[in-house]
């Protein structure tokens, strides 16, 4: 390329070569696609799935310090409120864990009779579930 | 499908399709018309049948430049939108800036229009993918020194439409 443009004007009050030399890269910078200033695949080609938005990883941080945060305070809050009284045999400390519950058998061998399945430790059977009734006072 | 592989079809793309673009535009003046024209042909490409194809550019350029043809034909009877600069100018101007960079794009690329072929060429070549006048030279068949001389021509030819058009370089 050569910058050797003629400062003289085209006419008395025009542009000088120099001038439109500076125009044109400026015309043409806006000109050209974004496409072709960062060349796309042809699309007939293969279609690619692309996530739509992939958080960067301080941004990632960010959310994890953030719900490490709202955790600490919700363990702090539930340590400091009154306990309210529980069901009978459980400990009322304010961080006690409550063992979770063993699961229950409700089947049997393929060839048993699914009622009499015992669904609890003292013996109740799954066809006595059928007569119990929720809510009984309404 | 043709005998070209899609690998190549996009390695051919990621190379030439700005140079397709530039030559198009120098036909037609028209940014998106010239970059439809460079996915069309490559669409094409894709799905041709016929004898095999040697020389690739050629054949692209044969089947853009017919794309356009008819798509210039078609121009009367189909709504034209000017091409728009949203994509490149985001929000950092306000609206009136940006109309007025929008009536400074339309008045040079009228002047454009109005200068001869080669002239029209010759600077679209230089200025939308930044040639050296060696490179410039050997596409154009000349040496370097002749295509120095066509570009100041051109430029100075650019340089009195756009006096005549009342052009101000603000």
């Amino acid at each position: 390329m050569t910058n050797q443009h003629s400062d003289q004007p085209a006419s008395e009050h025009g542009l000088s070569e120099a001038a439109v030399d500076h125009l044109l890269r400026d015309f043409f910078r806006l000109e050209v696609p974004l496409a072709l200033n960062n060349p796309v695949r042809p699309v007939t080609v293969q279609a690619a799935v692309v996530p739509a938005h992939r958080p960067a990883p301080a941004s990632r941080i960010a959310i994890v310090a953030a719900l490490a945060a709202l955790t600490a305070c919700l363990l702090l809050m539930s340590s400091d409120a009154p306990v309210a009284p529980r069901g009978p045999g459980l400990a009322a400390g304010p961080l006690t864990v409550e063992p979770a519950e063993a699961t229950l058998p409700v089947s049997s061998a393929p060839n048993a009779d699914a009622g009499n399945v015992p669904v609890d430790e003292n013996g109740l059977l799954l066809r006595e579930t059928e007569e119990i009734r929720l809510n009984p006072g309404r | 499908m043709t005998d070209w592989q899609p690998e190549q079809i996009e390695a051919f793309y990621r190379n030439h399709s700005r140079e397709l673009w530039a030559l198009f535009y120098s036909m037609c003046n028209d940014p998106e018309r010239a970059c439809d024209a460079v996915q069309e042909a490559f669409a094409r490409l894709h799905d041709y049948h016929g004898q095999p194809v040697r020389d690739l550019k050629a054949w692209l350029l044969r089947v853009g430049q017919n794309w356009l043809r008819d798509a210039a034909r078609r121009k009367s009877n189909s709504v034209h939108l000017l091409p728009g600069l949203d994509d490149h100018t985001s929000a950092t101007l306000t609206a009136d800036q940006h109309l007025q960079l929008k009536e400074r794009q339309q008045q040079i690329r009228e002047a454009l229009r109005l200068l001869n072929d080669d002239d029209r060429r010759v600077l679209v070549m230089k200025y939308s993918m930044d040639w050296s006048a060696a490179q410039m030279a050997s596409v154009m068949d000349c040496s370097a020194a002749a295509v120095d001389m066509r570009l100041s021509r051109a430029r100075r030819r650019l340089a009195e439409i756009l006096t005549e058009q009342g052009f101000s370089n603000d």
